[in-house]
C-alpha cells in the first residue's frame, strides 16, 4: 500500500531522514514514535508530499508519487556516463555500491539512455501530487480547519471541489460523518466557537469525507487540553476498528500501545525499531529505545 | 460680505449630476483597483523573481508620480503614442484603480503572508489545486486583513477624484468653479462641497467600521 523507499531528506545543511525504508499494508495501523525533531513530522509530510523528499521513492497504491531515483534503479546507474566511465576500475556491484555511496550521478550530463530509462520508469508508474492527495487524508496537530467557512463548508468543500461531487451528496456524507464525530449538533457554526477537541473531531470528520484509502495523524492531540485527549482518541480509535490504513505520529504511548499493529521508533532521521507493540514496549531491542521509553512511561 | 447660500439652490441639479459623477468614478476606481490588485498581491507573494519585481516596479511607479501627472499623461500623452483613446471619465478611473490596485496590494500581500501555514497544508493535503486554494481559502481570508485599509483607499479615492474637473469632468469640484464664475462667490459653494465631502467620508468610515465588526463574526473566540 506504501512504500517508501531510502527516503532521504535535507533542509539545507540540516540532515533530517537519513534513509527510511518502510512498508506499510492495507488496513494496517502504524504509530511513529521517537524524541522531538527526530523526523516524526517529516516522515509523515513526506507521504502526501507536503514536504519533497531529497533522494528515495515513495510508492503509494502501486504508483511512484516521487520523482524516479536514479539509486535505486541498477539499470539507470548502469546506463548511466559515470558508470561507463569508471567500469572496469571496479566489479559492477561495487561500482554501484560506490556510485550510491558518493553521490557520483549528475542527471545532465548521464547521457540520452540514463535519461530516457528514468523517463520512462516516470511514465510508467507517476501519479501527481493532487491525485495521490485524493487518497490520502491528513489530520494536523493544529486541526487547520477554515476559519470562515462554516463546519459544513468545512466539510463539503473539498469533496465538491477536488472530487466533483454535489452539493447534496457531499452535504449528507458531512451530515453522517458528523454524526458519527459526535459533532452533528455544530454543522452550522464557525469553526472559532468550537473547543479544541470539537476542532480536532471536525478535522477528523472533514478528512473522512474524502473518503481515503490512508490517513496520517500528525500528533492528532498534542494541542489539547488534557480533558479533550480522549474524545479525540475516542474516534480515532473507533476509526482503527473500521479497517482503514492509519499512519499516526504520537507521544500518546497507551494509545499507541492499544491502537497500533506496529510501532516504528525513529530517532536521529533513522527507523531504529519496528516492531509490534507488545514487543517493543516490554523489550526495546535498541539502547536508544528503552533511553526513550524510561523517559517517556 | 454677507454670505447667501440662496444662490446655491439654481445649481442644485448640477450637483446632482455632479455627484453622480463622482461617486461612479470613485466606486468603478475602487473596484477595478480591488480586481488589479489580486494578481498584483498574487506575483508580490510569488517565488518567481522576474513577477515579484514587476510588481514592485508597478506599486513603486504609482507612489512615486504625482497623481495628477498621473491623469495629464493618461488623458492628453498616451492616446498620442499608443492607439487607445480614453475619454475624461475613462482616463480618470483607469489612473485611480491602477493607482489603488498599487496601494491595496501592499496590504494585501501583508494579509496573505499573515495567514497561518497550515491553511495552505490542510488545502494541499485535500487535493485543493492552487487557484481554488487561493480564490476560496487564503484571499478570503487574507481580504478581512485588507478591510481597513480598503476603506481608506475609499475614502482617499473620494478626494482624490476632485482631480479630473483638471480634465474637463464636471464633478462636484468642477460645479463649485462655475458658480464661482458666474456668480463671483466663492466661499459659499466651495463651503458647501466641503461640508459635503466630509460627511460622505464620515459616512464612509462608519460603514467601514461596521463592515469589519461584521467580517471577523467569524474569528471571535
Ligand atoms: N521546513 C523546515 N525547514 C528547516 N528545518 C526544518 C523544517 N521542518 C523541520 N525542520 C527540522 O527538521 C528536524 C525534524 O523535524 P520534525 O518536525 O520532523 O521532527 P519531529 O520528530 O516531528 O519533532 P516533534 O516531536 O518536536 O514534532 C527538526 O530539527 C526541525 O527543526
Ligand atoms: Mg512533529
Amino acid at each position: 500500500m506504501i512504500d517508501i523507499k531510502g527516503l532521504y531528506k535535507d533542509f539545507g545543511s540540516l540532515h533530517v531522514l537519513k534513509g527510511i525504508t518502510l512498508h506499510i499494508d492495507q488496513g494496517e495501523i502504524i504509530s511513529i514514535i521517537g524524541p522531538s525533531g527526530s523526523g516524526k513530522s517529516t516522515l509523515l509530510r513526506s507521504i502526501n508530499l507536503l514536504e519533497e523528499p531529497t533522494f528515495g521513492e515513495i510508492w503509494v497504491e502501486g504508483r511512484l508519487i516521487t520523482p524516479p531515483d536514479p539509486y535505486l534503479h541498477p539499470e539507470v546507474i548502469r546506463a548511466s556516463n559515470t558508470y561507463k566511465r569508471l567500469s572496469g576500475t571496479q566489479d559492477d556491484a561495487a561500482l554501484i555500491a560506490r556510485i550510491k555511496k558518493e553521490d557520483l550521478l549528475h542527471e545532465k550530463h548521464e547521457g540520452a539512455r540514463y535519461r530516457s530509462l528514468l523517463k520512462e520508469i516516470k511514465g510508467r508508474n507517476f501519479e501527481s501530487a493532487y491525485e495521490v492527495r485524493k487518497k490520502i487524508g491528513m489530520v494536523f496537530q493544529h486541526f487547520n480547519l477554515f476559519p470562515h467557512m462554516t463546519v459544513l463548508d468545512n466539510m463539503i468543500y473539498a469533496p465538491m471541489k477536488v472530487l466533483g461531487i454535489g452539493k447534496e451528496e457531499a452535504a449528507e456524507r458531512a451530515r453522517k460523518l458528523l454524526t458519527q464525530v459526535g459533532m452533528l449538533d455544530k454543522i452550522g457554526v464557525y469553526p472559532s466557537t468550537l473547543s479544541g477537541g470539537q476542532k480536532q473531531r471536525v478535522a477528523i470528520a472533514r478528512t473522512l469525507a474524502m473518503e481515503p484509502d490512508i490517513v496520517l495523524f500528525d500528533e492528532p492531540t498534542s494541542a489539547l487540553d488534557p480533558e479533550m485527549v480522549k474524545e479525540v482518541l475516542d474516534v480515532i480509535k473507533a476509526l482503527a476498528k473500521t479497517g482503514i490504513t492509519m499512519v499516526l505520529v504520537t507521544h500518546e504511548m497507551g494509545f499507541a500501545r492499544e491502537v497500533s499493529d506496529r510501532i516504528v521508533f525513529l530517532d536521529e532521521g533513522v527507523i531504529v525499531e519496528d516492531a509490534d507493540p507488545a514487543t517493543f514496549f516490554s523489550t526495546p531491542k535498541s539502547d536508544r529505545a528503552q533511553a526513550f521509553l524510561e523517559k517517556v512511561l | 460680505m454677507k454670505l447667501d447660500f440662496s444662490i446655491i439652490t439654481p445649481w442644485l441639479p448640477n450637483f446632482g449630476a455632479a455627484l453622480i459623477v463622482t461617486v461612479q468614478v470613485t466606486i468603478c476606481s475602487l473596484l477595478l483597483g480591488l480586481v488589479l490588485s489580486i494578481p498584483l498581491s498574487l506575483c508580490k507573494i510569488s517565488n518567481l523573481r522576474p513577477l515579484q519585481a514587476a510588481a514592485d516596479f508597478y506599486t513603486s511607479v504609482f507612489r512615486g508620480v504625482p497623481l495628477l501627472v498621473q491623469v495629464f499623461m493618461m488623458y492628453f500623452g498616451i492616446p498620442l503614442v499608443l492607439p487607445v483613446k480614453f475619454n475624461a471619465f475613462q482616463a480618470g478611473t483607469l489612473v485611480f484603480a491602477m493607482n489603488s490596485a498599487a496601494y491595496i496590494s501592499e496590504s494585501m500581500k501583508g494579509g496573505i503572508r499573515a495567514i497561518d501555514r497550515g491553511q495552505y497544508e490542510a488545502a494541499m493535503a485535500l487535493g485543493i489545486h492552487y487557484p481554488s486554494m487561493m480564490k476560496d481559502i487564503i484571499l478570503p481570508q487574507a481580504i478581512k486583513s485588507v478591510l481597513p485599509s480598503l476603506v481608506n483607499e475609499f475614502i482617499s479615492l473620494l478626494k482624490n477624484t476632485t482631480l479630473i474637473s483638471s480634465i474637463g469632468l464636471v464633478d462636484i469640484l468642477r460645479v463649485g468653479q462655475m458658480i464661482q464664475s458666474k456668480t463671483y462667490r466663492a466661499f459659499e459653494p466651495f463651503f458647501v462641497i466641503a461640508i459635503f465631502y466630509y460627511v460622505l467620508v464620515m459616512l464612509l468610515s462608519t460603514l467601514g467600521k461596521t463592515l469589519e465588526r461584521k467580517v471577523n463574526k467569524s474569528d471571535r473566540h
